[in-house]
């Protein structure tokens, strides 16, 4: 299983809730999600992160006028991406669950 | 206000910064990215800041992530790697044009380097204590001269309390922090040489300072005491500068505080040790000597530190007159007293040019003249380099396009050539800072400053002169590499990328080169001529063989004079007047008859021999040989000055008298000091050529009354055995002060030591930068005509002699040299006036010299060119025919 730090694990989360995700829209969804801002530059850094983990993977597609006729790199999440939050959670549950009461 | 249809574009810059960082896969997404962001920011808010925010985003991404390829194989460092193979074999492939960059960038940095040293060597001279800047030098204006001194109330007959009287007044003033006063042995206003004696040693010991003002001098100036200090006592003690402890002391591991030392046999207690001064300090001393009253002199230099923020200079001045005109008897009726000024201390270095300076000190102008030269040099230099990388990598059009073919964008290949120039600078720099280690002690030797290596390769120092050679680096290597990168790639494969326009940027700066090189030579070539002109030609009178010798003293002259007629190889022996002279102050005077005062003659006193061995010629010394005991000349200014004011012939001159000082009445009320004419001599000068004549009033005696200095006409074929005998004869009658001699000429070349100094280093530089300049050249016309191989081919094959190849190889460079030529000669008469102007008698500036110069210079080039393209023409046809490049 790989490791994953807080960010990188909050922006995989984003990734597989998001349609065709992209790192503007990300930061976008991120500020809405958390209500904090994050700049983009850290949204691409952890994005080429992920993917270098092989968590996602990217591909060039969806110019719009809006990006003065850039294409996008839009994510998607990989098999592994999927295993290894899926055992983020169970862990984190596990951990939950020894926890006696929070009164 | 959010309209989705209408885009405001974000602004460009920071885009183009994006590009030229980030790597090129990551550029489109993360570009689109911004973009969005910014459209969604316009919507939101004002436009500035939306471009702030758009601003601010970009610049977050200049991280080492988003670099150029920074992951993988093909790494920053694999890039690195490849760019330094390159340069390798680049390198290696043009070994001569290589050869003459590093070459020249080493010399050319050096050079700069050395002048970087030499000019904040001068600047930053006497700033070697706090608060410099609040530090003056208190002169005193008179008649129409300054002098750097004040005098003692009553002169040399001055009690302590007397010569203390300026000193302490001018401290009880609420302007004045301290105020100091002290005179230097070797200075015009005290002028002695004496014998030191300490722990058994007895040597000439070089300038004594001294003074009766120890602790205010010591807290003005700061020096570094090592041991011992300038103690509050009023017994009397000298302080001991470290070189010279260690000269008498010099195994002495202990304090030498409490030794004993004796200046002219009398003794003083060693009280301390200080570190000795800065070189470039405007005066020097190897000992302080702390008396009660300062001996053989009639004034002190005075220095005064003025309170904090102290901005008022007149009213402190006007204060500081009133108080010497109340001390000195007779200064209040004396028109002549001007006034007193404060010169800032950090000014004397730089060209104050007083009467009795302390030091010659630097002209400025040569500082400029040294600043200007390093940066031709380093221009030069940067030239070379930018014409040569032109050249080569005109070669290299192949090697960028199939760079750019395989993928290579704008940026890799800007950044190779980039990365060879700084790679060529890195270690030009280090060959220039080892000839900079090199030359320096030959550097401070012939300039005599004492620039320190140690200072050079400081870490402030250091940092600074490295980023200012990559700065060289990037700005020599930023052309070539542009032009290269910007070409677009049909150009660079295609067989027309070679093609060239009549003048382009190589041109301008060959032609500039050539210019520079002109001018330089043009007036390297006249301060060698003024040099030659005021020390060889004519001064009037007769130098040769004269020696001067430091003496006082007429009974003791009168043995030392008969010993030396002894000796048949010593022609004449006489006192007083020797020329060659540093200015001193002038007199006031008025004709008979005329009302009008004039400030503008010095007076001169010698005995009869000393005219017969300068050659002056007078029929008025007659008298002299009919009995009379003195008689007084007038030199040729003086002369006309007096037939001008008065309308009388030369004639009618005679026997008239001459008031010197009419400002002074005698009780019996005379006027002045009257004499009465009675000859006329010759112009010569008695001070340098960059002072105009000026009235000489020579009073030539039978025997002067008083004796200062004895001049020595002699033979110089035996010249060593004289000398001895010479030196012999002074110490059977002289066993006080030690012997000091010098000849006319040496006196002269001290008079022009300056003038001396600076024209070596610019025919050095001078020299140097033509050679780089040269080298530069034949790198130029080497590349030029390998170039043009191909065409000399086919116009050989077709029939064409060797002697028309080469004119038409050659018309290029010699078009360029011709319009450099042309703007040089003006722009060089221009800075040889502006240099002449410091001299009252000069050489005639020929501009047909100057027109020769060039037109060696360019010969010079025709014959490089020539050189150069010859081999070309030699070899054979099929040779560059058939080869493929």
């Amino acid at each position: 299983m790989k490791s994953l730090g807080n960010l990188e694990e909050t922006v995989l989360l984003l990734v597989m809730i998001m349609d065709k995700p992209y790192g503007y829209a990300i930061a976008d969804e991120y500020r809405k999600q958390t209500n904090q801002n994050i700049s983009i530059s850290a949204i691409h850094t952890v994005l080429m992160r992920l993917e270098k983990k092989g968590l996602i993977e990217s591909k060039m597609d969806g110019a719009t006028d809006e990006r003065g006729g850039r294409r996008k790199r839009i994510c998607e999440v990989t098999a592994s991406g999927k295993s290894t939050i899926q055992s983020l959670k169970e862990n984190r549950i596990k951990l939950w669950e020894q926890i006696p009461e929070l009164g | 206000m959010s309209n989705s249809n209408h885009h405001i574009d974000p602004p460009k810059w920071p885009q183009k910064l994006l590009t030229w960082f980030c790597d090129d896969a990551l550029l489109e997404a993360i570009e689109g990215d911004l973009w969005e962001a910014f459209q969604a920011d316009a919507g939101q808010y004002s436009a500035r800041k939306a471009r702030l925010r758009y601003f601010i985003n970009t610049v977050k991404f200049l991280k080492p992530q988003f670099m150029q390829q920074t992951k993988g194989s093909l790494g920053m460092v694999s890039k690195a790697n490849n760019y330094l193979k390159i340069s390798f074999r680049n390198f290696q492939r043009h070994k001569l044009v290589s050869a003459i960059n590093l070459v020249g960038l080493s010399l050319g940095l050096a050079v700069t380097l050395i002048s970087w040293l030499y000019l904040q060597h001068h600047l930053t001279a006497d700033a070697y204590m706090a608060d410099s800047d609040r530090i003056y030098r208190v002169v005193r204006d008179y008649r129409s001269q300054t002098y750097t001194n004040l005098h003692f109330p009553n002169y040399y007959g001055t009690s302590r309390q007397g010569q203390l009287l300026n000193i302490n007044a001018f401290a009880d003033l609420p302007q004045v922090d301290q105020a100091a006063q002290f005179t230097i042995s070797n200075s015009d206003i005290m002028g002695r040489g004496f014998y030191v004696e300490a722990n058994n040693k007895k040597l000439r010991g070089g300038p004594i300072l001294y003074t009766n003002t120890p602790e205010q001098l010591q807290s003005i100036f700061q020096w570094e005491m090592i041991q011992g200090s300038f103690e509050s006592s009023t017994s009397e003690g000298v302080i001991i500068s470290d070189k010279v402890a260690s000269r008498y002391f010099p195994d002495s591991e202990e304090s030498i505080v409490g030794e004993e030392l004796f200046i002219d046999d009398k003794a003083f207690l060693i009280k301390g040790v200080v570190e000795h001064i800065p070189e470039n300090a405007h005066f020097d001393f190897n000992l302080i000597a702390m008396v009660d009253s300062i001996p053989y002199t009639w004034g002190a230099y005075t220095y005064v530190k003025l309170a904090e923020g102290q901005k008022d200079l007149f009213e402190t001045e006007k204060r500081m007159f009133d108080i010497t005109k109340r001390h000195t008897p007779g200064a209040d009726e004396d028109d002549l007293e001007k006034g007193v000024t404060l010169q800032p201390l950090r000014d004397i270095h730089l060209g104050s040019d007083y009467l009795y300076e302390l030091e010659s000190n630097l002209n400025p102008v040569y500082l400029y003249l040294f600043m200007a030269i390093g940066i031709v040099v380093l221009t030069i230099t940067i030239t070379n380099y930018v014409n040569l990388t032109i050249a080569i990598n005109a070669n290299r059009l192949k090697e960028v396009g199939i760079r750019k073919a395989i993928g290579a964008n704008k940026r890799d290949v800007f950044v190779q050539f980039i990365f060879e120039s700084l790679l060529t600078v890195i270690i030009s720099l280090c060959i220039g800072l080892g000839l900079v280690y090199l030359a320096l002690p030959y550097f401070n030797q012939s300039l005599e400053v004492v620039l320190s290596w140690s200072e050079l390769v400081s870490l402030k120092q250091l940092s600074f002169v490295i980023g200012a050679t990559l700065l060289v680096g990037v700005i020599s290597g930023w052309y070539p590499s542009y032009i290269l990168a910007k070409k677009p790639f049909e150009q660079l494969i295609s067989k027309g990328g070679t093609q060239k326009r009549k003048f382009n940027v190589r041109s301008i700066l060959l032609g500039f080169q050539v210019f520079t090189v002109i001018t330089l030579a043009g007036f390297a070539f006249y301060v060698n001529q003024q040099i030659n002109f005021v020390t060889q030609s004519d001064l009037g009178f007769e130098k040769e063989g004269i020696l001067t010798v430091n003496f006082r003293g007429l009974e003791k002259y009168r043995v030392f004079k008969e010993r030396l007629e002894s000796n048949p190889s010593i022609l004449r022996v006489g006192s007083g007047g020797t020329p060659a002279n540093t200015r001193y102050n002038t007199t006031t005077y008025k004709f008979e008859e005329i009302d009008d005062v004039f400030d503008d003659a010095n007076q001169v006193d010698m005995d009869y021999a000393t005219a017969q061995m300068l050659g002056l010629k007078s029929s008025a010394f007659d008298l002299l040989e009919n009995g009379k005991k003195d008689i007084m000349l007038l030199n040729e200014t003086a002369a006309k000055k007096y037939e001008v004011v008065s309308g009388k012939s030369r004639a009618n001159l005679l026997e008239q008298l001459l008031i010197m000082e009419p400002e002074v009445i005698e009780e019996d009320g005379t006027v002045g000091y009257p004499s009465e004419i009675n000859g006329f001599v010759q112009d010569f000068h008695y001070f340098s050529k960059r002072e105009a004549f000026n009235p000489l009033f020579i009073r030539v005696h039978k025997e002067i009354p008083w004796i200062y200095g004895v001049n020595i006409k002699l033979q110089t074929d035996s010249l060593f055995e004289t000398m001895s005998f010479i030196e012999n004869a002074y110490a059977e009658v002289e066993t006080e002060t030690p012997f000091i001699a010098k000849f006319i000429d040496d006196k002269l070349e001290y008079l022009y030591s300056e003038e001396y100094r600076i024209s070596g280093i610019v025919k050095a530089l001078g020299l140097l930068s033509i050679l780089l300049a040269f080298a530069g050249l034949i790198g130029l016309a080497y590349y030029s005509a390998k170039l043009m191989q191909k065409e000399v081919a086919i116009r050989k094959v077709l029939g064409a002699k060797i002697l028309g190849l080469l004119g038409v190889m050659a018309k290029e460079f010699l078009v360029i040299g011709l319009i450099a030529s042309l703007l040089a000669v003006p722009v060089a008469v221009l800075v040889i006036n502006s240099w002449l102007t410091n001299f009252a008698f000069r050489v005639d500036l020929n501009i047909l010299v100057l027109v020769a110069i060039a037109a060696l210079g360019i010969l010079i080039l025709y014959l490089g060119v020539i050189g150069q393209s010859y081999k070309t023409t030699r070899i054979n046809p099929i040779e560059p025919l058939r080869s493929e490049a």
